[in-house]
């Protein structure tokens, strides 16, 4: 077993670095961070309305995992009438506010800023990287950019999408568990040469 | 042994927790037999042969309970579908 993350306490996140061969660069990975983030579910029975009322917006939902961008929202199918939805430059209460300006009264809204660490992953490597502890078929022709899924790497919870690119995806994982996660994806990565940041000094 | 969710598309049964029967119904609690009925409910269960309809609930997924119909000889999986939605149609 790797030897990479011997110093790093197992509760931090793996600091900012190159772990791997020196030279390549494989897979990249960056955590985002100050992303709002809310959930925004429909009430029993109202999904087709909510769906009609946002697309009458301009915000075309789909129910089903799919990812769907406007106007600096991402905003990803997570479940049946469920959505959760990432903004930039924003903060939570701000996020809600605009959900609920779109939506109307008659949805359930909760704000997820602090819940999720998000981590974007790229590189020629990535999908030989994810392939070591996603139980997905993650190339392009089944899981295209635009599409959503939401499982299990290394018995913790994710939610990934595809985004447009060179293979590029995001990644959104419970906060708590970015070190686990990260203490997965480090040493898998490293054999192909692994650039992380946005992790400080860990 | 890999169940294709409704919402999300063919998974690894590991990110499924399985329940059980789900051809069962709860009896009401109001009618003169109901004490046998939901003992019959809590305790009882058939152990069939071939296709059996079961509830697995997508824990690492979408989060929905699902009735799956399962070969329980070949555990062949034949189908699934939201439970919420087969409750209107069951």
């Amino acid at each position: 077993m790797s030897d990479l993350l011997a110093q790093v306490p197992v509760t931090r996140l793996p600091p900012e670095g190159h772990y791997g061969p020196a030279g390549t660069e494989g897979v990249r990975a960056r955590a985002l961070e100050g992303l709002a983030a809310a959930t925004l579910a429909a009430r029993k029975g109202g999904t087709g309305a909510l769906i009609a009322r946002l697309t009458a917006a301009g915000l075309p939902l789909v129910d089903g995992p799919k990812v769907l961008f406007h106007e600096g929202l991402t905003v990803l199918g997570t479940g049946p009438g469920r959505w959760l939805v990432f903004a930039e430059n924003t903060t939570g209460p701000a996020l809600l506010a605009q959900l609920r300006a779109l939506a109307g009264d008659d949805v359930a809204l909760t704000d997820q800023s602090d819940a999720n660490l998000v981590f974007e992953l790229t590189g020629p490597a990535v999908r030989d990287a994810l392939a070591k502890g996603v139980a997905l078929d993650l190339d392009p022709r089944a899981f295209a950019p635009g599409d959503v899924a939401t499982t299990v790497v290394a018995h913790v919870g994710v939610t990934l999408w595809a985004c447009e690119g060179a293979p590029t995806y995001r990644l959104a994982v419970a906060r708590s568990f970015a070190p686990a996660l990260l203490r997965w994806l480090t040493p898998g990565a490293a054999p192909f040469g692994f650039a992380l940041s946005g992790t400080g000094r860990g | 042994m890999r169940i294709p969710c409704p919402y999300c598309g063919a998974r690894d049964a590991h990110e499924f927790a399985y329940l059980g029967d789900a051809t069962v119904s709860r009896p009401d609690p109001a009618a003169p037999d109901a004490e046998d009925a939901f003992f019959t409910y809590a305790y009882l269960r058939d152990n069939p042969d071939g296709e059996h309809r079961e509830y697995w609930y997508h824990a690492n997924g979408c989060r929905q309970w699902l009735v799956v119909t399962r070969n329980t000889r070949t555990h062949e999986i034949l189908g699934a579908s939201l439970a919420r939605a087969s409750e209107v149609t069951a």
